[in-house]
């Protein structure tokens, strides 16, 4: 297919106004979870929590007390007991078998298990591939941009990376403008 | 000096150290926060 810049910004907007056009009347679906248990309420995660800190203390019995190795036991059995403890609290849900289960269907009240954290991740991932993208255009427009690219003028990196913080902004402004995308023509494609 | 600064800018040697800046850093924030399952809820 061949996109020119101009039915690619068509599509976006279209696609983003037709979204929020036919999805305004629709009610937050919450899933009724019936298989699932708060894990603070789970017998089978209370048993998982149990088990893990008698193992523990079973290996700890070996060791005289006070000793390199039954402190860091007693540090491991202190850290499974807040890790269950945490997980407990953050209202988490359990399966049967006494495990925390992600939900990942979007709804808001669950939002810090999938929403936030995927967000946060692509805000990452995003700001290092538009500081790697801005450094390698920077080094295009240098005397010798073969070797800016493979021996790093550090200073200029370092300052592009840290301005990589109000990427999504950039990286709106430069497709509004039509700086993001190269033009067709300078796509080369094979013989037809 | 400016030769011994040229190759600690080379690819390698800056993958290398930014690397193991980053992992150092990841590390730091299992050990003083560690398990983290979902995003903490204030």
């Amino acid at each position: 297919m061949n996109l020119t810049f101009k039915s690619l910004k068509s599509l976006v907007l279209g696609s983003l106004f037709s979204f929020g056009i036919f999805n305004t009347n629709l009610l937050t679906a919450n899933a009724d979870f019936t298989a699932l248990t708060p894990c603070k309420d789970s017998p089978a995660f209370t048993k998982r929590l149990n088990s893990s800190v008698k193992k523990l203390e079973n290996r700890l019995k070996l060791y005289t007390p006070d000793s390199k190795e039954a402190k860091a036991l007693e540090k491991e059995i202190n850290a499974t007991k807040a890790r269950f403890d945490r997980y407990g609290n953050e209202n988490l849900l359990c399966g049967k078998e006494g495990l925390p289960r992600i939900i990942a269907s979007g709804q808001w009240d669950r939002s810090n298990e999938f929403v936030i954290p995927g967000i946060l991740f692509l805000y990452i991932t995003g700001w290092i591939g538009w500081v790697g993208r801005k450094y390698l255009r920077y080094a295009s427009t240098t005397d010798n941009a073969f070797e800016n690219e493979i021996i790093i003028n550090v200073p200029v990196a370092i300052g592009i990376m840290n301005s990589g913080f109000l990427w999504p902004i950039d990286a709106w402004k430069e497709f509004t403008s039509g700086d993001l995308l190269a033009s067709d023509d300078d796509v080369t494609v094979s013989p037809r | 000096m400016n030769d011994f600064l040229k190759y600690l800018s080379t690819a390698p040697v800056l993958m290398t150290a930014w690397l193991s800046i980053t992992s150092a850093f990841i590390m730091f924030i299992n050990f003083v926060y560690p398990d983290p399952l979902v995003f903490p809820t204030i």
